[in-house]
């Protein structure tokens, strides 16, 4: 069963206009569940990848290398007593369409993603970055699926999701919470909107007008993840996480400060849309998010009664200050180096630990 | 020196409310340079055509001189501003008015003379006013010094005004500039400022994003900071980065000059000669002098002298000020338990106020 696997989908090179098919070939082949990564990179992956054959604690051994794919085995040694190996295989192919988007496949289960894969892509250098679904885009890509041709019913079946914690003395800014459903879409994103929720993953339940019935899991942390009939809803839902992964990366490149003198800073706002920075305790809430990302220093130079800090991220050494002036809005002002991958951060970390936000372009200042 | 010291309590509340101090001299430094830019970019804000004025021109870093009988002198105001080519404002700044109030009125008064350094062909200008800023909370202090000084047999020939600056509160928060007492020649814009004028905040926010010093030197814990989290994290290719994964300090080297030259994107530019080119040498040199007593880095010896300092990375610090601050007191500490001449530093260096500006 897992030879047939290997054949179809690591074993030889394919172009995204089958991968739906492939897919499916997959999960008739016996697979539980085929997994999709969103991961965004301006250089080709593929020769990065293989670059990267010389690591040590990682083994790769390349089956499928072009331009725009690559595929192969990655082990990791884990633990000492026992010492064990985590290992598995992945397809990473180009889509054609969103220029810095690359889809990494795999039938492997989580832990391989989460061991494996994610420490492995980090070792990458440019690094890549990879996209946050935010509550609302969730929302969108399965309402979108609801609303085609291709799809009959939909009915949310586990949502998991977090909630900041106001209670006084609270150690803990937010809690976590798991469902097990059995709602339609709006029911669970609205409930969520009125509790102040935000969504971390969903599996959805669905089937198919030609009979047949699917689930999809959409991971806030870019992951797609399909089980039972997917050809019908397989493009549409990668193609518009791909789109939003592709919106997200376009809207933070190139806001670096350059070399010349006259520089005109490219800030942005990052809009709650409502009023998230108005008493002591939400200013105090976003300190203690700006603090919590990791290698990051951050220094405040004014606190009250507007907000103004400075961060500087060490894992590549960007620069940027985010300053409040206004109670819903939140603006960051690239200064010095300012990669993409540090202004992701900035948000994930601000979406996970103070408020979802939406980031917005402002005129140049 | 070691940061394992006894820390006492007093120790500990001897170092917050240091960190209070360098942080309210840091915000005074910022705010000034808000103040001076939202000055400007009101008095140059024409009211019918809802622009900024083409034609106008501002610096907060020009040379003027006072053309006087017997000997030119120079001046060094914090802004000047041409609205055309025929008025223009000398702007001096002090944000609080608690010691030496009257000598401010006396240094304004060195401007109310015939200035030449404006951008016009003779460098002269018909009329300009003079503006004394100061910090909303200075309001009453400031305008009963003026009255005071005007009763010592004091007065200004040119229009004189004293505008105040403020950060009102609300869901929204807004700039404010308020003419507290005095008057300017544009009456439109006189009266605007009487009624108190909000600066609108895409304003503040260029402000803020683009000028880091005006001619007035910085508290040391300022160019320091700008030094630490500004400058040496952009050195280091990023590949430096990975190899070593955030976790150790790279050591980034660099002349004064070359400090300077980074931290010289942080200002206004200057448009010819007459603009000082900013951060000043001495104030760079100051930061970087701190930093080394600090013991981020050190100075080696050459022509030129080159500092090589630490990268810290994230983990060692949070906040860059009071990472400074402490790593100061300790220091001091140390040396001064070591006993006369024990240490390097008996308590100077960056904790003092900086030189007072040169006229």
């Amino acid at each position: 069963m897992s030879l047939a696997i290997d054949a179809i989908l690591y074993g030889a090179h394919f172009d995204y206009s089958n991968l739906a098919s492939v897919c499916e070939q997959v999960i008739a082949s016996g697979a539980s569940e085929v997994r999709v990564k969103c991961v965004l990179s301006e250089t080709p992956l593929p020769a990065l990848i293989a670059h990267l054959q010389q690591r040590k604690i990682f083994n790769l051994q390349t089956i499928v290398n072009t331009d725009q794919a690559i595929s192969g085995i990655v082990s990791r040694k884990m633990g000492r007593h026992p010492e064990r190996t985590v290992s598995g295989k992945f397809y990473l192919i180009k889509h054609p369409s969103h220029q810095f988007v690359w889809l990494l496949i795999t039938d492997a289960g989580g832990e391989y993603l989460k061991y494996v894969i994610r420490p492995f892509l980090k070792g990458i250098h440019p690094r890549i970055t990879v996209p946050v679904f935010r509550t609302p885009q969730i929302e969108s890509m399965l309402v979108s699926l609801m609303q085609g041709e291709a799809v009959e019913w939909a009915r949310i079946k586990q949502v998991g999701g977090r909630t900041r914690i106001h209670s006084e003395g609270a150690v803990k800014r937010y809690e976590s919470d798991r469902k097990w459903t059995d709602k339609a879409i709006r029911e669970v994103f609205d409930e969520a909107k009125e509790l102040g929720q935000w969504i971390t993953d969903v599996t959805a339940e669905f089937d198919v007008r030609q009979g047949g019935r699917g689930v999809i899991r959409i991971g806030r942390y870019g992951t797609l993840a399909f089980r039972g009939l997917l050809r019908r809803v397989f493009d549409p839902l990668v193609n518009q996480a791909s789109a939003f992964a592709q919106e997200r990366y376009t809207f933070l490149r190139d806001r670096a400060r350059r070399s010349e003198r006259a520089f005109e800073p490219r800030p942005f706002e990052i809009d709650f849309q409502f009023d998230a920075l108005h008493t002591t305790e939400q200013f105090a809430s976003l300190r203690t998010a700006l603090h919590k990302i990791p290698r990051t220093t951050c220094t405040i130079l004014h606190g009250n009664p507007y907000f103004h800090a400075v961060l500087a991220d060490y894992t590549d050494g960007s620069v940027y200050e985010v300053l409040v002036l206004e109670a819903s809005k939140l603006t960051v002002i690239p200064q010095g180096r300012s990669s993409v991958r540090a202004l992701q951060r900035l948000g994930s970390y601000i979406f996970a630990n103070f408020n979802e936000g939406e980031f917005v372009e402002i005129s140049s200042v | 020196m070691k940061a394992n010291l006894s820390r006492s309590r007093a120790f500990e509340q001897e170092l917050r409310e240091e960190v209070r101090r360098q942080g309210d001299a840091l915000d005074d430094y910022l705010s000034s340079i808000m103040g001076l830019h939202a000055f400007i970019n009101s008095t140059i804000w024409d009211v019918e055509k809802r622009i900024l004025r083409q034609e106008s021109k501002s610096s907060t870093q020009r040379r003027m001189t006072v053309l006087a009988e017997d000997q030119s002198k120079e001046v060094t105001p914090d802004a000047v501003v041409q609205v055309n080519n025929t008025y223009g404002i000398v702007v001096e700044m002090k944000k609080h008015f608690d010691r030496e109030k009257l000598k401010h009125f006396d240094q304004v008064k060195k401007y109310d003379a015939d200035l030449v350094g404006w951008w016009t062909q003779n460098e002269r200008l018909a009329t300009n006013d003079l503006v004394l800023m100061t910090h909303y909370i200075s309001k009453t202090a400031a305008t009963d010094a003026y009255n005071e000084w005007m009763s010592n047999g004091n007065s200004y020939v040119r229009p004189f005004a004293i505008i105040c600056f403020n950060y009102s509160t609300g869901s929204k928060e807004y700039f404010t500039l308020e003419r507290a007492i005095g008057s300017l020649s544009d009456k439109i814009h006189d009266e605007d400022l009487r009624k108190v004028k909000a600066i609108p905040n895409d304003i503040i926010k260029k402000i803020i994003s683009k000028y880091k010093f005006y001619d007035a030197p910085p508290p040391a814990i300022h160019t320091m900071v700008l030094l630490l989290d500004y400058v040496l994290p952009t050195l280091p290719k990023e590949a430096e980065f990975d190899k070593n994964s955030g976790q150790q300090s790279t050591r980034v080297q660099l002349t004064l000059d070359e400090a300077q030259d980074q931290l010289s994107h942080l200002c206004p530019q200057p448009t010819d000669s007459r603009d000082t080119k900013l951060p000043r040498r001495e104030w760079v040199e100051v930061g970087l002098e701190s930093l080394v007593e600090c013991g981020i880095g050190e100075k080696v010896a050459g022509n030129p002298p080159k500092y090589v300092l630490r990268l810290l990375t994230a983990h060692r610090r949070k906040d860059t000020k009071e990472f400074l601050v402490e790593r100061f007191m300790l220091k001091l500490k140390s040396d001064l338990s070591a006993g006369p001449g024990g240490g390097s530093n008996q308590g100077e260096l960056f904790l003092l106020p900086p030189p007072t500006p040169s006229a």
